[in-house]
């Protein structure tokens, strides 16, 4: 068997497919590539049994072929060529033998069978999206996963179809986003909780290109382009988040994003590293931010301008969380709503485009006064 | 400080003084926490049976130990310890390790300090006590203990080796029981016989002291003298009167335990992470479990939801228990008042 094909365009294909190879792992065929050579196609896949990538390449060949290669050698062999002209030959002593202009490589291959089959997602529910705008929603949420596994459902971002609009949402048991794209109505409403791996392999898959999706009870699956981009589901029951965002916060704030954010950034410098703690004291159109590192004997304080109608308010905050979340106000003022200094505030944009939605919600830290 | 508790028993009621007495409870299952001299010499120990003592020492006075006292009087004698250096470790409350190189008095000799301070605790606080003197803590401490009471025992640098070299390994700080009789089993019996032995043989044969010992007979054991070590963790535990079988029993015991347990960290105000549930069989064989959370806690609630959890877990105890203990570590030192909560949503 022989081919031929440029470096450049396989060091592309394999640098979408790399992700899915794990670094570490009990079960050494992962760390390969498996390679098809079917009409005229190379087709190379790998996976780590969460997700799975895979993708093709028009190549000229004559027969077919199906081994599994080292992927990291091979990768790391292709990417550090210029752009020229590699011929793959399979020898018989189950080498496969690159030949450049200058070079020979050979790599050990053996046979495809012990490569995990990778589960085929049924096309019949397709759902179309910009890649953009996947890729916006994405990058609105994924901050708020949580990172320990106590509950596995919230390690992953809720995608959920409803009349209203796909919705995003991610929790960690302190604070919650939930962005709805309101183009994509569906109706009837039906969940899926993607994992974490499988949203970051994403966020860098996307580009402006359309993505078609498809989803069973345990899998999804993205077509980007060339790219199929497969990934388990969790298979748990996401968290009855609607129950947690508050109807009654009266008391509403209004503030400039960056101005509060430029503060929070110098208040991160002053709250207690253990508590990271910082206290909102709001009166008419008044805020004041304020945090303190009893053990360095520091602290600092800032008053900000502010469209306040409310109850006076004094409230703790953890400056990280109110950090990222500010951060995620894509608009030039931001809305606080708050009802009491030990329930959710809720945080929202003062303004958001049409089609879309964004909601933010931080509980506080208890104040000890 | 010698025979600490039944000494200060002994100040406090002069109808004591001369006597045999023993601070510790009588009660059948009761053990000697110290014994006066007076007592020692017929055999009686701390950590005996109350039992024990009572027959080698007929008419022993058995005397309620009062801890807040003798933590008072600790108090003093460190006070005291202070005024010579600030680098004093404290062991219990009876014993510290102070590290003089340096001092306040700008008296270079160790020796003559060691003697003021026995002579300013006779003084001040009517006590003996015995002294060790030696190039590093594990020297000074085998010295404190040679010549008891009211002793003073110096090992010089040029004596150190030869010292070590003739010390029955059961004098080594560290070496209980156990170690004592599988290095006899080996042949080892002095610090000449573990000098022998390669550090490799060591740690094989003793795992991670292996290479304690290889250092110590060599006079390399340098651990500084740590002033106000850290507190890592804080216990309770009751021994019962009767082994206890039924578990519902032993739970009952356990909220007590936690229920002092409770007490005592709300009183040093430093929560933990790590719960252990110490388990002690009638036939004294001892096993604990442990769970680490993910916040701190310090009620009495929380600790004892995870004590039960770790009473059935991985199987409830398989034979009548003498003994149960909880311990919490992985302590929180920051000032309580600046933890503040994070509050979670609700689902």
């Amino acid at each position: 068997m022989e081919f031929k094909v440029n470096s450049r365009i396989l060091e592309k294909l394999l640098s979408h497919i790399i992700p899915a190879v794990p670094t570490r792992t009990p079960m050494p065929i992962l760390e390969n590539f498996l390679f098809e050579i079917k009409e005229g196609y190379l087709k190379v896949s790998a996976t780590d049994l969460e997700i799975a990538l895979i993708s093709s390449v028009n190549v000229s060949a004559e027969e077919e072929i199906k081994i599994v290669i080292p992927a990291r050698l091979l990768y790391e062999v292709v990417r550090s060529l210029g752009d020229t002209q590699i011929l793959f030959e399979t020898e018989p002593n189950s080498k496969l033998k690159l030949t450049t202009e200058n070079g020979i490589y050979n790599i050990g291959f053996s046979s495809p069978e012990e490569f995990p089959a990778i589960p085929a997602v049924t096309k019949e529910k397709e759902i179309i999206i910009s890649g953009a705008e996947l890729k916006k929603a994405i990058d609105q949420t994924s901050f708020a996963m949580s990172k320990e596994d106590m509950r596995p459902s919230m390690t992953g971002t809720l995608f959920e179809f409803s009349e209203e609009g796909l919705r995003f949402v991610a929790t960690d048991g302190h604070r919650l986003v939930r962005y709805i794209n309101k183009k994509i109505k569906n109706h009837k409403e039906e969940q899926y909780i993607i994992p974490e791996k499988a949203i970051s392999v994403l966020s860098k898959l996307l580009t402006e290109d359309e993505v078609k999706i498809y989803f069973s009870k345990t899998n999804v699956s993205f077509y980007i382009g060339d790219i199929e981009f497969n990934s388990r589901l969790i298979g748990e029951k996401y968290p009855a988040y609607n129950s947690v965002i508050p109807l009654e916060n009266e008391n509403e704030m209004k503030l400039k994003t960056n101005e509060i954010l430029s503060t929070i950034k110098r208040m991160s410098l002053f709250s207690t590293t253990s508590s990271k703690q910082v206290k909102f004291t709001i009166e008419k159109n008044n805020l004041e931010v304020s945090a303190e590192d009893i053990d360095r004997g520091s602290n600092a304080k800032e008053k900000i301008e502010c469209m306040y109608k409310g109850e006076p308010m004094s409230i703790g905050f953890n400056t990280a969380y109110v950090h990222d979340i500010l951060s995620h106000v894509n608009n030039e003022e931001v809305i606080f709503k708050l009802h009491s200094p030990t329930k959710a505030c809720i945080v929202e944009p003062a303004k958001s485009s049409e089609n879309e939605d964004l909601l933010l919600l931080l509980m506080p830290v208890r104040l000890n006064n | 400080m010698d025979a600490f508790y039944a000494s200060v028993e002994q100040r406090e009621r002069p109808e004591l003084r001369g006597k045999a007495i023993a601070v510790g409870s009588p009660d059948k299952r009761g053990v000697v926490m110290t014994a006066s001299y007076e007592a020692r010499k017929f055999g009686v120990r701390s950590a005996m049976p109350s039992k024990m003592a009572i027959e080698r020492c007929p008419g022993i006075i058995f005397v309620r130990p009062r801890f807040e006292e003798y933590s008072k009087v600790s108090k003093q004698i460190r006070k005291i310890f202070k005024s010579y250096t600030d680098l004093v470790e404290p062991l219990s409350l009876d014993e510290a390790y102070l590290d003089v190189t340096e001092n306040k008095t700008g008296n270079s000799s160790a020796t003559l300090i060691a003697k003021e301070i026995k002579e300013r605790i006779k003084k001040e606080l009517h006590l003996t006590a015995s002294a060790g003197v030696s190039i590093n803590k594990f020297l000074a401490k085998v010295a404190s203990d040679m010549q008891k009471p009211d002793g003073l025992t110096v090992i010089t640098p040029a004596q150190a080796e030869a010292f070590i070299e003739k010390l029955p390994v059961e004098k080594i700080p560290g070496i209980g029981k156990v170690t004592t009789e599988k290095m006899h089993k080996l042949g080892i019996r002095t610090g000449a016989d573990i000098k022998k032995l390669e550090m490799d043989e060591l740690v094989k044969r003793f795992g991670k002291s292996g290479s304690y010992y290889f250092h110590l007979v060599r006079c390399e054991h340098n651990s500084p003298v740590v002033p106000d070590r850290i507190r890592k963790s804080i216990a309770a535990e009751n021994t019962f009167n009767d082994d206890i079988e039924d578990v519902n029993e032993m739970l009952s015991e356990l909220e007590n335990v936690v229920d002092i347990l409770a007490e005592r960290i709300k009183k040093i105000k430093s929560p933990g992470k790590t719960i252990t549930l110490k388990i002690k069989y009638n036939d004294f064989q001892v096993t604990s479990r442990s769970k680490t959370l993910k916040i701190f806690v310090d009620s009495k609630k929380e600790i004892f939801e995870v004590v039960k959890d770790l009473l059935y877990r991985p199987e409830k105890p398989v034979k009548p228990v003498r003994l149960l203990g909880v311990s919490v570590s992985n302590l929180n030192h920051e000032n309580p008042a600046m933890i503040n909560e994070q509050l979670d949503l609700e689902f």
